[in-house]
Parts: C-alpha cells; structure tokens; sequence
C-alpha cells in the first residue's frame, strides 16, 4: 500500500512537473484559519467536510461558489495524501469562490484528539442547569447555545 | 430565523459563546494557554456631540 | 565612570569657590548625568518593545491567513458602496500609548483627510487613546465611539468581537466603511492602509452576488458579521506589531542621539575641568614668581 502510494505520488508529481501550471480547475486551494492558530493556509486538498447552519456539507474542487455560517462541530479534511484531519471549531465562516478557493475563518479551533470528554460533558450539564434557571429570554437564548455547543463537544469527543 | 438572533443577538455573541466553551473542553495541558484568549481588556465609550457619554457599554 | 565624577566635583568645587568655571563644571556634569538616566530608560523601553515585537510578529503570522480569508469575498464578489446610502464609517486602529514614531498620526492624517473632504456622511470609531486625542478637537463630532485600554496587552480575538459587536449595535447606519490601519511590512517600515467594510444592504446589491449559491439574508448577516470581527482582529494585529517595531526604532535612534550627546557633554567636560586646572596653575606659578 505505502510503495503503492509512494509511486503515485511519484507519478503526480511527475505530472505536476511536466504541466506546473494546472490551473486550479481540478484543485482547490483551502485556507482554513483560527483565531488561535491557522491549520491551513492557500494548501491543496481533496476534500472538506464543514458544518454549517444549513446543515453540514461536502466541498470538493469546484463546487459552486457559495457563503455559510459554521455552526459548532467537526471540520473533516482529506489531505492529498490521503490524511484525514479533524478539527472541532467553535464558530466561523466559510467562503467558496469561483476560482475553486475555500476560506474557513473560525473563532477558536482545536484538534478533535485535544478535547477532554468529561470536561465537555460538565459543560453540557452546566448548560441544562442553566436552561431550565434562565430567567430572561437572552439568557434562554445563550443557555441553548450552550447546550447546542456542549452537544457538539461531547459528540465529537467521544 | 434562529432562536438566539430572535432573542436580540448577534452572530457575534453567539460565536464568542461558543468559542469560550470549546477554549474550557481542551484537555488540561492546552486549557491554560487558551484561557488566556478569553481576556479581553478594552473599554467602548460612546460619543454623541464631540463628549463621550458617561456610560460604559460592556458588550 | 560616574563614580569619577562624582568624587571629582566636590574636589573642584573645594578649591576654586568663587570662580565661574565652576559652575559650568557642574552644570555640565548634572546634564550629563541626566543625559544618562535617559539613555538608560530609552534602552531599556528598546528592550522592551524589542521583546513584545518579536510576539506581536510571531502572532501576526498567524493572522494574515486570516485577514486575507476575510477580504477575499469582498474582492470577489465585486461590492461596492451603495449609492443611496453615503454613509460611512472609518474606523481608526491606533493604541493608547505614544514614543512610538509616527505610527499614529499617520492613521489619524489619512482620516483628517477624508473628513476634510466630506464632514457630513462621515462618522469616526477611534480605538485607542491615540487617534481620538488627535481628532477630538478638530473633528469631534464625527466620533461615536472611542475605544482604548489597547496597546498594553497583544489584542485577543474577543476584543476585536467585542468592538464589532459595538459598532454594529451603536444604531449608526452605514453604507459602507474603512478601517484604517498600519500594514506592517519589515522592521523599519509600514504602511497605512485600509480594509473595506461593508453593510448588508451593499453586499445585496453587488453585482456579483448572484454567483454564490443558496443564499438568504441571515447567512449573509452572520456572515457579514463574523468578516467584521475577522477584519477588526487583523488590523488590530497588524496595528501592534507596527506600532511595537516603530516604537523599537524610535527608542534605538533615541539611544543613539543619547549617546552622541554624551560623547559630546563628556568632551566640553573634560575640557572645562582642563581649563580650570591650567588657570589654577597659572594662578599659583604667577603668585609664586612675584614673590
């Protein structure tokens, strides 16, 4: 399988050497970017999972050109070479445009293996606490987003 | 329209909500460093008329 | 050194009392010593915003990503100001704290300009103590809100949020807006620059708009939202780390200047306490001879 994929990459690289200039018709170049710390920075992927407040979504090379939210949750990247990374990220946005070049912008984001299960699990707790003691309608509103990000933290913890 | 920007916030608020409470579900070794993201300092004085008015705005 | 002197100047002024070399001497003496405490704080700031640029560029890096993500839909789409809406909002990014070259003033001249061109749909945001300062007599009116407590610390994302979340929610209805920032470039230079923002109701009407797919009006509020915390986020960086390699220079050049002012204070010195040594003997060998 390794030799396999080492003489692909020979081989693509061979291409990419003959033809430097591919044009990113068939490429994409994906920035994906946090307040804390940049992932992904003008790379070439295969693909990203993203989810989003219209649900969540594949991005492949060109896909239509489009704007969304990011709602907290995993972001999945499939590396060229067959990696795949995920990411939780709290909230962000994320750009496609027509030349096939995808920006995700995130507040905070953290690899999935850095979050702690039982804290994300307290955070969940706490946050039903304070659903059913919110008095206001904005502390409503914030104790369910708590809850929707504590959601999201456990799942993709576990 | 989502329940919270019916509740009068924005995707601001929202963002910054869910930001903090990813930066206190890391495992310990990285929740100290990421605390230090939750800081903000800076202080927002309306003006109306060339004088600040005497209110500060804690967002 | 200064331990010389210091045991020199009440030698010299034992024995020559009542001559008016003397108080040059320690005259020039006190200068140079404050000449000294100068240079020495100036070095030490140098230390300083040395250390803190070297953070605020490590930071940076980790920021453009970001800024250039941000500005990248409002390129492509093609947006432009709404005609109908000559609002405008600039958004000046300074910091509280001067001793840092013109950093400032720069930003706050590149605005003094466009309200000189058009006062009335005009409105200012300063952040930080700086801007505000300078515009405040001229142009106060046009300021609805300043920010400051900046400058101290790096800023955090969630300061920049915070600012957003002001801006949009101080009822000022703007077609379109700029932040006005210093775009660091090397050690020894920036330049200022501006980053477009825009409302939703130019993003609506930009021609390109149509291209993107499976829009409605609230992803492009959040969207447009979050782009503002972004951009503010970027240019607040960009602004430190600018205003932390300026405020180096300055202090080195301050440094400098100190130290050439020394060479030249400890130069007259030595010559003053020369020429009162030499009157002194002349004084002595001429009573001596007349005996």
């Amino acid at each position: 399988m390794a030799a396999l994929r080492g003489v692909s990459r020979l081989l693509t690289r061979r291409a990419l050497n003959t033809a430097p200039k591919r044009g990113y018709a068939d490429e994409m170049s994906f920035t994906f970017a946090a307040g804390n710390q940049v992932f992904y920075d003008a790379q070439s992927v295969r693909q990203v999972d993203v989810p989003s407040f219209s649900g969540s979504f594949g991005i492949l090379p060109k896909h239509v050109p489009t704007l969304a939210v990011l709602k907290p949750g995993v972001v999945t990247v499939f590396e060229n070479d067959g990696n795949v990374k995920k990411i939780f990220v709290s909230s962000g946005t994320v750009t496609i445009n027509e030349d096939s070049s995808v920006q995700v912008l995130a507040e905070e984001a953290a690899p999935v293996e850095n979050i702690d299960i039982s804290a994300a699990r307290e955070i969940l707790s706490k946050a039903q606490g304070e659903l059913s003691s919110a008095a206001t309608e904005q502390a409503r509103a914030e104790a369910s987003i708590a809850i929707e990000v504590g959601e999201a933290l456990v799942k993709a913890a576990e | 329209m989502s329940a919270w920007r019916a509740a009068g916030l924005n995707y601001i608020n929202f963002s910054n909500i869910a930001a903090r409470l990813l930066r206190r579900a890391l495992k310990p070794e990285f929740r100290a460093e990421a605390a230090k993201r939750d800081e903000s300092h800076i202080r927002i004085t309306k003006w109306a008329d060339g004088k600040p008015i005497r209110q500060e705005s804690s967002a | 050194m200064l331990g010389r002197f210091g045991s020199l100047v009440p030698l010299v002024t034992q024995n020559v009392q009542q001559q008016r070399g003397m108080a040059t001497l320690k005259s020039i003496s006190i200068r140079l010593k404050s000449v000294k405490n100068i240079q020495k704080i100036t070095q030490s700031m140098k230390m300083v915003s040395a250390a803190k640029y070297s953070r605020a560029e490590r930071e940076l890096k980790q920021t453009r990503p970001i800024g250039s993500g941000a500005t990248q839909f409002y390129e492509k789409a093609e947006i432009s100001a709404p005609e109908d809406l000559p609002q405008k909002l600039l958004i000046a990014m300074t910091s509280d704290r001067g001793l840092c070259g013109a950093v400032h003033t720069s930003v706050a001249r590149l605005i003094r300009n466009e309200l000189n061109n058009d006062q009335q749909n005009l409105k200012v945001v300063c952040v930080g103590d700086k801007s505000r300062l300078i515009l405040q007599r001229m142009y106060g009116k046009n300021i609805i809100m300043a920010c400051n407590e900046i400058g101290r610390l790096p800023p955090t994302f969630t300061d920049a949020s915070k600012l957003a979340d002001a801006i949009l929610n101080s009822q000022y209805a703007f077609g379109s807006g700029q932040i006005v920032f210093n775009r660091f470039k090397s050690v020894v230079s920036y330049s200022t620059q501006t980053l477009p923002v825009f409302s939703l109701a130019a993003v609506k009407t930009a021609a390109k708009l149509p291209v993107y797919d499976s829009l409605d009006d609230e992803v492009i509020q959040s969207y447009l939202e979050f782009s503002l915390a972004s951009l503010l986020y970027y240019a607040m960086k960009e602004g430190a780390c600018s205003e932390q390699s300026s405020r180096m220079t300055a202090m080195d050049n301050a440094s400098k200047n100190a130290g050439e002012m020394i060479d030249k204070l400890t130069l007259t010195f030595n010559r003053t306490r020369q020429a009162v040594i030499t009157r002194e003997l002349i004084e002595i060998i001429s009573g001596a001879s007349a005996l």
